[in-house]
């Protein structure tokens, strides 16, 4: 059989190989071609990561407050639905508070499901901390690394007015852990404590509350409706602490998904405009080569290696590239805390669709070409 | 090397235009076959045809007793190698390559002189006396060693047929002439050799010499060639 030694491949290559205008034009293409894939993932994952979590894990979405208040006995019916994580007697979720060693925290009960064994007096700040009420000017420097509060003892403090009189709640905390916030989409600035503790503070600011509201912790963003009903049923008046409007996020999602599908159509037809160009220029240089005798296969081969190697080098390039552009996009991300909720990245997935199109599709441009002029047949004219 | 009943012919703006119309030949070894036409008779197709590059409408090809029609794309591009060889009026050299790799191309893919290759192309080059050139490009060349180069290439995995269109086309006459001795000393030692040709003056190298006009491929007889041309 007629098969060509792969070493004498590559010494074809390396005799044959060209790095000129065209070799360059080329390269440059597929760079703008992989950069704005990378660019057009990561935008498409960010707003899929958003997305997840606005709808799976937000809390505030997955908390319904009732009116009136349920009775003993609905409350324990209640509890026995298996989508009913909690149901707790309060008109807040959150108090703001003071600390000794920062600014303003607000304090939020966490949830079982996020954090089990969650001890009193203990609390869980963000990953990225910024303890301060207003959220809408911080920047970089105002970030505090959780990790390195870690084990640190704060004292909160609240205070309230009542008949002229102000009083004044203290209590000792350790910081036991961080969060991911932007995950459960929480500010900066949100720690959690367990139930018994945010109580504690909840009594101390409605000693003779008798609220009418009650909150429902519900375990899933997509049971919210089937509660709602239940809760219906009962008599109650029930409506989620954020609404998510799920209209519109599938037609986000659509559009996405469309966008993508268009891009990736639109890259293969641009690689494909380029690759035919070029094979047509070497029309009689392939036609040669079946004229010695080559098979298909190893013509196929022979032009495959020339454009993969300049397919490589724009690989290369492109994730240089879109790692300094992905700083700078940090950088300035960074200083804006409300794109925060949009994370960034340069994931495995994205390294895998840019290996489709950088070297899948021009694999499968160049065979499909090369069988097409192979099948032409005449040479000479 | 033999067509049996041979039809070929293309469409053009709804008319046919016949290039083979019934036709019988046998190419034999030893022999210098030189096949006149005028420009569009079909020379070319003729060649590419013969050389596999191109199929009969209907009809056979018979290479070294096998039928071409039988055979599928491995055994056509095997038979590519190892009985054809394809001399051309451009040459088809491989520009960003030096005159020694031109000719190695055609032998990166045959096994059986995958040891000597270096040495063969080296013997060859000396034969057509243009291993003094090897390292040269082609644009470093002139026409009649770009077409030895060509000649080589063709000649470099020993096939029994070579299969020449217009071959001395591009050059000048002292060049030309040495290119139709070169044929013609192949056709002494075994080879068959098909020239196809425009030119009625290299009548005088050929042992058998055939018109190719509306299809039809007449045989002519030398002497009245030679008479009437020289
Ligand atoms: N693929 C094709 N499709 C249609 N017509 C073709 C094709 N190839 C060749 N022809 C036509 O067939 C005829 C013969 O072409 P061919 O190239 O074989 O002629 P030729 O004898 O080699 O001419 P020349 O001496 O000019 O090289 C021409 O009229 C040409 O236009
Ligand atoms: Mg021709």
């Amino acid at each position: 059989m007629i098969i060509m030694a792969f070493k004498d491949l590559l010494m074809l290559y390396k005799k044959n190989r060209q790095f000129k205008q065209r070799q360059i034009f080329f390269l440059i293409i597929m760079v703008v071609i992989l950069l704005l894939s990378s660019i057009i993932i990561s935008l498409n994952d960010s707003i899929f990561n958003y997305i997840n979590n606005l709808t799976r894990n937000s809390l505030d979405a997955r908390t319904l407050s009732v009116f009136p208040a349920p009775s003993e006995t609905d409350i324990e019916k209640l509890k026995e639905n298996k989508h009913i994580l909690s149901i707790n007697k309060q008109s807040v979720t959150s108090f703001l508070v003071h600390s000794d060693k920062f600014e303003d925290i607000i304090i939020r009960p966490a949830n079982s499901t996020m954090f089990n064994n969650l001890t009193n007096n203990s609390l869980i700040c963000p990953k990225e901390f910024v303890p301060k009420y207003n959220m809408s000017e911080i920047t970089k420097k105002d970030i505090i690394n959780g990790k390195e509060i870690i084990d640190t003892n704060i004292k909160i403090s609240l205070s309230k007015k009542a008949n002229d009189i102000y009083n004044s709640y203290e209590k000792e905390f350790k910081i036991v852990d961080t969060y991911d916030n932007y995950k459960y989409m929480l500010d900066n600035n949100v720690c959690l404590t367990s139930y018994e503790d945010f109580n504690d503070i909840y009594n101390f600011y409605y000693p003779d509350s008798n609220s009418e509201t009650y909150r429902l912790f519900v375990d899933d963003v997509k049971n919210i409706d089937e509660v709602s009903h239940l809760l219906d049923d009962f008599g109650y008046v029930s409506s989620p602490l954020l609404e998510v409007n799920y209209a519109s996020i599938i037609f986000l999602l659509i559009i996405t998904i469309v966008i993508f599908i268009i891009f990736t159509i639109l890259i293969y037809i641009l690689i494909k405009f380029n690759i035919k160009k070029e094979l047509n220029k070497k029309e009689e240089e392939i036609l040669l080569y079946k004229s010695m005798g080559y098979e298909k296969r190893d013509i196929i081969k022979i032009y495959t290696i020339e454009y993969l190697v300049l397919c490589l080098i724009a690989l290369g390039i492109t994730y240089f590239l879109s790692i300094i552009i992905l700083i700078i996009i940090n950088t300035i991300k960074s200083n804006y805390m409300s794109f925060k909720m949009f994370s960034i990245k340069y994931d495995f997935k994205e390294i895998i669709v840019l290996f489709v199109i950088g070297i899948i599709y021009p694999s499968i441009i160049i065979k499909q070409k090369i069988k097409k002029i192979i099948e032409k047949r005449k040479i000479i004219l | 090397m033999e067509l049996k009943k041979a039809q070929k012919s293309f469409w053009k703006n709804g008319k046919e235009i016949k290039i083979l119309d019934d036709v019988n030949i046998s190419f034999e070894k030893n022999k210098f076959y030189l096949i006149i036409g005028e420009s569009g008779a079909g020379k070319s197709t003729l060649i590419n045809i013969l050389g596999l590059l191109d199929k009969l409408d209907a009809g056979d090809l018979i290479i070294s007793s096998k039928n071409v029609n039988n055979l599928n794309d491995k055994e056509l591009s095997l038979m590519r190698l190892k009985e054809i060889g394809l001399i051309f009026q451009d040459y088809y050299l491989n520009p960003r390559l030096n005159a020694k790799d031109n000719i190695l191309i055609a032998t990166l893919i045959n096994k059986d002189i995958k040891e000597q290759r270096e040495e063969l192309i080296e013997k060859k080059m000396a034969y057509l006396q243009i291993l003094d050139r090897k390292n040269h490009y082609p644009h470093e060349l002139s026409g009649g060693e770009r077409q030895r180069v060509c000649i080589a290439r063709a000649l470099i995995n020993e096939p029994n047929y070579i299969l020449a269109d217009e071959p001395t086309g591009a050059l000048d006459e002292v060049n030309a002439k040495k290119v139709m001795e070169i044929l013609k000393k192949l056709s002494e030692n075994g080879k068959s050799v098909i020239m196809v040709t425009h030119d009625y003056r290299n009548c005088i190298y050929a042992d058998e010499i055939y018109r190719l006009n509306h299809g039809k491929l007449v045989k002519e007889n030398k002497n009245d060639f030679l008479k009437k041309y020289s």
